[in-house]
């Protein structure tokens, strides 16, 4: 569906116009879908440097939207709609990680095993798996936000409380960790899950 | 695009969600419209205090109508003319008061600016600060060379000798990109001054959010409000949280802590590993000499993780490009600054290591020695 509110541009960068949480607030369903086939992707990637586990990214950025259409009408416009955004998928993540820091997770069921291992194994050659594995946390953060979700240098700057030089400075050498990685591995660009 | 760029997109399509089943999920699901925000939503935009900023705001009573307020500023004008005539002292330095920056280490101290950044006030707020101030004048001073000059002087008393130094920068100003421009040239000034000795800093940077309990609160303790409001945030993350004793920490521990709640990022991989989670060497008895007489400032030897750009970075790969990051972009959708609402949670994590209000307040040496853990 095309909407003039929320669209990602040809760079890949997402455009809100701030006037779509009135709609939203106001009942707009179509407003809320399109925000939602706007941002879902970034907002699931961004829930991912976060949790680590795609299930789990799945749940919060589930709530985000949830969320979102709960306080559309609080929402006051100050030019940063995308930072309200990741803020509550953030806050939702915070949440979840100090729950499970609180309450490990109790043992896997037989299915929740096998979907993990099947999650696993499509994990398995996948080059995202080893930029969470060998990045800081907060270079993943900066990788996934330009990379994935085209976010400009400048604007994860100012999301992250970083300088431009140092997020681009992070950015670079993170790539280059992770170029090394193609180097000696192969990865699989699409298909089926192999052993 | 280059080609990790690439592989990253794809790799990343392969494990995405069915989104549209979660939408399916998102559509049937009922909510009720918020009425007032919760920590998930809030949205942390800074109150401005210009002094007579009341007048725009919207009054009950008497001073509500346009003829009120009118009448309101024209008494003050008035008073304000008879003060002056009458050599009635008026503190200009508040007048005239921009930004309101601090900076913790294991010093305490707040720098006042003007709307030139010339520092009109540097105010030591514990016995550390006060010996790294000392004399020096700092009136009128442009201020990054006066940040300039105190990070010397912490140098020159012990400070900052760690392998990875931990500091605490936060600003109040009326101005939100200028405090964030206050905050990172705060992090250069830190970071090129350490790495000239081969020491690393890491600078927490926060903006105060300035309201009328924190400046009184700060007082009490004997901290900066930065500082404050640091505890502050960590104590709403968990009420069992002992304000004494969080107001005795160090930037260091409080750091440590911060990590431990999720409240700043996890150490990257790169620093040292003796900061993470381990306690700190600083004692306020106990500061390690200078190291200034054995530092050569001819060195030129660089830290690997130094934020410097170099050209050899730059062209390394020339798929590498992304020179169009930095033109100005017209549109609006610029993101915000740090993201500092935190979430409620009443699910505090529980340790028997943790501090409660049951412990008594451990004020000697031996806190800084004591391992703070999760389990």
């Amino acid at each position: 569906m095309e909407s003039t509110k929320a669209y990602i541009k040809e760079d890949r960068s997402i455009y809100i116009d701030e006037s779509i949480f009135s709609d939203i607030a106001a009942g707009d369903r179509d407003a809320f879908a399109a925000l939602y086939e706007t941002c879902s992707r970034s907002v699931y990637a961004f829930l991912l440097t976060y949790v680590k586990n795609t299930e789990d990214a799945s749940d919060l950025m589930q709530d985000t939207f949830l969320k979102i259409r709960s306080a559309a009408g609080l929402y006051k416009p100050y030019g940063k709609p995308m930072a309200w955004i990741y803020t509550i998928a953030r806050n939702f993540a915070l949440m979840k990680l100090r729950k499970d820091t609180a309450h490990p997770q109790d043992e896997l069921t037989e299915t929740s095993a096998v979907t993990t291992n099947v999650q696993k194994q499509i994990e398995q050659k996948l080059l995202i798996r080893d930029a969470l594995a060998i990045l800081s946390e907060e270079d993943v953060k900066i990788v996934v936000l330009h990379a994935v979700n085209g976010m400009k240098h400048r604007e994860i700057a100012e999301l992250m409380g970083l300088s431009l030089t140092a997020t681009l400075n992070r950015y670079h050498r993170a790539l280059k960790k992770l170029k090394k990685q193609i180097g000696g591995e192969s990865y699989e660009s699409c298909g089926t899950p192999t052993e | 695009m280059n080609r990790v760029e690439r592989q990253l997109n794809e790799s990343f399509d392969q494990i995405c969600p069915d989104f549209d089943h979660i939408w399916e999920t998102i559509e049937q699901t009922p909510v009720a419209p918020m009425q007032i925000p919760d920590s998930i939503v809030r949205q942390n935009v800074p109150v401005t205090h210009h002094p007579l900023s009341f007048l725009k705001e919207k009054t009950s009573g008497m001073f509500s109508s346009l003829r009120g307020r009118s009448a309101l500023a024209y008494a003050l004008s008035f008073l304000l003319i008879v003060s002056l005539t009458s050599g009635i002292f008026i503190n200009r330095s508040y007048v005239k008061a921009e930004s309101l920056i601090a900076i913790d280490v294991n010093p305490s101290l707040e720098l006042v600016t003007n709307k030139k950044n010339k520092v009109t006030k540097v105010i030591g707020k514990n016995e550390d600060a006060a010996a790294i101030i000392d004399d020096m004048n700092l009136k009128n001073v442009d201020l990054n060379i006066a940040v300039n000059a105190l990070i010397g002087s912490m140098l020159k008393h012990g400070y900052l000798q760690d392998d990875e130094n931990i500091v605490l920068v936060s600003v109040s100003s009326r101005d939100q990109k200028k405090a964030k421009q206050i905050q990172n040239e705060i992090e250069d000034d830190f970071t090129s001054s350490l790495a000239v000795i081969d020491k690393e800093a890491t600078v927490i940077k926060q903006d105060i959010v300035e309201d009328s309990s924190l400046s009184k609160q700060s007082s009490e303790y004997g901290i900066s409000e930065g500082k404050m409001q640091f505890i502050n945030e960590l104590l709403s993350l968990d009420p069992n949280l002992n304000s004494n004793v969080l107001a005795a920490m160090s930037i260091n521990e409080l750091a440590n802590l911060a990590k431990q709640y999720h409240m700043i990022p996890e150490a990257d991989t790169s620093l040292s590993p003796s900061i993470i989670g381990t306690t700190t060497e600083e004692k306020k008895d106990d500061k390690k000499k200078p190291a200034a007489a054995d530092s050569d400032p001819e060195d030129s030897k660089k830290q690997e993780n130094a934020d410097s750009v170099t050209s050899d970075e730059e062209t390394d790969d020339t798929e590498d490009s992304d020179d169009e990051d930095f033109t100005d972009e017209e549109d609006d959708d610029s993101s915000s600054g740090k993201i500092d609402q935190k979430s409620d949670t009443t699910e505090a994590p529980s340790s028997p290591n943790m501090i409660n209000e049951d412990e008594e307040p451990d004020t000697n040496n031996d806190q800084t020695n004591r391992p703070i853990t999760l389990d």
